[in-house]
């Protein structure tokens, strides 16, 4: 059976994931003000209010603790000369190879929460795909895509 | 020292055409809307027009004489605009595909259209030349795609030397011609027939409201008072018109095909009203696609389509037909002629046992579903249940045909969606492999595996859902470079 792969991203990516998740709910809230203006005006029940904001609660916990870390713990990448293993993924565990050779270009890119914790996520490009290692620190993501750029190159070279 | 060219001056009436069409909807509608208080002047209408007319063709004219195009130090160089000039020079070795058609108006003057496709951009051709002799449009060819290593120096020969060299070729190669019996077959079993149905389905709604109210109510009345016969009748005729439609328009879109193969590169030509001709050159080739439609499958017969990395057409999802239609058991013959890497032997391992249930309750489920709704709402639903025995078979069918087998340089996956497909991928063409388990697939222990490829100018990805453990890990490791890296060292 072939290994897992090794390496983890950034713990960091952790609380990023965590800020994110916390924001999306907010958006949820919307749902049990809007319900609170309707049963004053409409004389709706009040429990339906309270059932309401007892789910956004629940969405928010799921989506600002509980799918970060499995998100944080189920993602692994290596990167060999020859390919580039990932693992990842919530319900479905995916794994995905890459073949240095058909890699076509590597990007890093940071956008403004993960630039305020150091980190950058790491886009890979084949002629068909496209894929991403997420959060990394912003040294070891520089790194990796010179890495893989470099070895994408001389792996152009051997065919 | 080439000298820059003109599109032949047909072009003229051809864009002064375009352009009257992009304005047909908008000069009807000011027609109609636009008259507003002032009588049918009618001096004044006929000179408008004729004044519209003679500006959309000088329109036409001088879009015509300021396109110009040169081909110089491997470089296709384009100028076009009137008023912006646009300059476009693109590398012959960025070149994919050259298409060369010739639609009714082109074949009207005996002339050909000729498109370029470059790696990226969208979907639209990167350059379209509408109007040119085939002489010129064959000249354009070779020099753009030709043999480009070779060809260097016979490109210094004069242009009748080298349309002579093409002809040459031409007879010395292999060709493979769809006969008149296939091509009817074709059209008998071709899967249009769905399409063609769902247009005159909606074409029938459509023309309801177009008839009085009277009419409809009579009729109404009529269907409800009279059994089911005429509904039946209705949908009968229905079906059958849809089938002739779908016959004709696949003997006019694939009457006349021929491939024709020079060295590398398969020239495919086909259309009666429109003739469309694409090159495709064997190394571009990503996977080769054998679909037996559920109409063909009882006769034995399978249509052949390719993906390449570039061309492709859109109607076909990018792909390009290979054979229209072939008997799935000698399809090695001609397949050894046309593209002779893909013939091998190709045993195929079927899914786990315990794969079948998943593949069964996928289907039961929703039918399931739909039925008992239909029970419910509707008088005789009950009739309906009878869609969870389909389901089960239909299930089980797609279990019975997905598979997977491999050889050292190629992969090849079988899977039924409603046609039962075998894909044939070389493993160089593989961008990136990806597999991928649910919650649910946990329990048993089943695997999805998807299989990414480049088709024309964008991803495609064949799937195999609830392989084994082991069919995946065995598909890791012949997949994974590093440790086929690792078996070389061994051995040596």
């Amino acid at each position: 059976m072939r290994p897992i792969p090794s390496q983890k991203i950034s713990k960091s990516a952790l609380k990023v994931w965590r800020m994110t998740g916390a924001l999306e709910s907010m958006v949820y809230l919307a749902i049990p003000v809007a319900y609170h203006f309707m049963y004053n005006f409409f004389q709706w029940p009040v429990w339906i209010f309270w059932l309401l904001i007892v789910v956004v609660a629940v969405i928010a916990v799921i989506k600002s603790f509980v799918i970060p870390t499995i998100r944080w713990r189920r993602w692994r990448y290596d990167v060999y000369d020859t390919e580039v293993d990932l693992q990842f993924g919530l319900i479905i565990v995916r794994r995905v190879l890459i073949p240095m050779i058909r890699v076509q270009h590597v990007d890093t890119r940071q956008g403004p929460l993960l630039r305020k914790y150091g980190l950058a996520t790491v886009t890979i490009t084949t002629a068909a795909t496209v894929h991403q290692i997420p959060a990394l620190s912003e040294e070891r993501a520089a790194n990796l895509r010179d890495r893989i750029s470099k070895l994408a190159t001389e792996a152009d070279e051997d065919v | 020292m080439s000298r820059v060219k003109r599109l032949h001056p047909v072009a003229i009436f051809l864009l002064f055409l375009s352009a009257l069409r992009e304005l047909f909807i908008p000069l009807i509608a000011a027609f109609i809307f636009g008259r507003g208080a002032a009588s049918w002047d009618f001096p004044f209408t006929i000179y408008f027009i004729i004044g519209g007319f003679l500006f959309l063709f000088f329109y036409g004219y001088l879009k015509w004489l300021t396109f110009t195009y040169v081909i110089e130090e491997d470089e296709l160089k384009i100028k076009q605009g009137i008023l912006i000039k646009q300059q476009r020079f693109i590398r012959t070795e960025r070149i994919y595909s050259i298409d060369i058609t010739a639609g009714i108006l082109q074949r009207l003057f005996q002339l050909v259209a000729v498109k370029i496709e470059t790696a990226g951009g969208g979907i639209e051709p990167e350059v379209l030349l509408k109007a040119l002799t085939k002489k010129e449009a064959l000249l354009i060819k070779k020099q753009l795609l030709k043999e480009k290593v070779q060809v260097e120096n016979e490109m210094i020969d004069s242009a009748e030397d080298d349309v002579g060299h093409i002809i040459q070729l031409e007879q010395s190669q292999t060709k493979w011609v769809l006969s008149n019996k296939d091509l009817v077959i074709t059209a008998l079993t071709s899967s249009g027939i769905g399409l063609a149905f769902m247009a005159i389905l909606a074409l029938v709604t459509q023309l309801e409201g177009w008839v009085p109210d009277e009419w409809i109510v009579e009729t109404f009345g009529y269907l409800f008072h009279s059994s089911f016969i005429f509904i039946i009748v209705l949908i009968l005729t229905m079906i059958l018109l849809s089938w002739l439609i779908s016959i004709v328009g696949t003997v006019l879109k694939y009457g006349r095909f021929t491939i024709i193969k020079k060295g590398d590169e398969l020239e495919i030509t086909r259309g009666i009203l429109e003739r469309r001709q694409l090159t495709l050159s064997l190394n571009r080739i990503t996977a080769i696609r054998v679909v037996e439609s559920v109409l063909r499958q009882p006769f034995g017969l399978v249509t052949v389509y390719v993906e390449s990395a570039g061309g492709g057409s859109k109607d076909e999802q990018l792909s390009t037909v290979l054979f229209p239609i072939v008997n799935k058991k000698s399809i090695y013959e001609p397949l050894k002629q046309i593209a002779p890497d893909f013939v091998f032997d190709q045993p195929i391992e079927p899914l786990p046992r315990r794969a079948w249930i998943r593949y069964v309750i996928r289907k039961v489920v929703p039918a399931a579903l739909i039925a008992g709704l239909i029970t419910y709402f509707m008088p005789y639903g009950y009739v309906a249940m009878i869609l969870i025995p389909m389901a089960i078979l239909y299930g089980n069918l797609q279990f019975k045909n997905g598979g997977i087998g491999r050889n050292k340089g190629y992969l090849w996956i079988s899977f039924r969606t409603v046609s039962r497909t075998l894909v044939i991928i070389p493993k160089q063409r593989i961008q990136a492999l990806e597999v991928r388990q649910s919650f649910v697939q946990q329990i048993r222990s089943l695997f999805t595996i998807q299989v990414s490829i480049l088709s024309s100018i964008i991803g495609k990805s064949f799937r195999l859902v609830d392989v084994s453990e082991k069919q995946k890990e065995d598909l890791l490791s012949w997949f994974s470079y590093k440790e086929n890296e690792k078996e070389l060292n061994h051995e040596e």
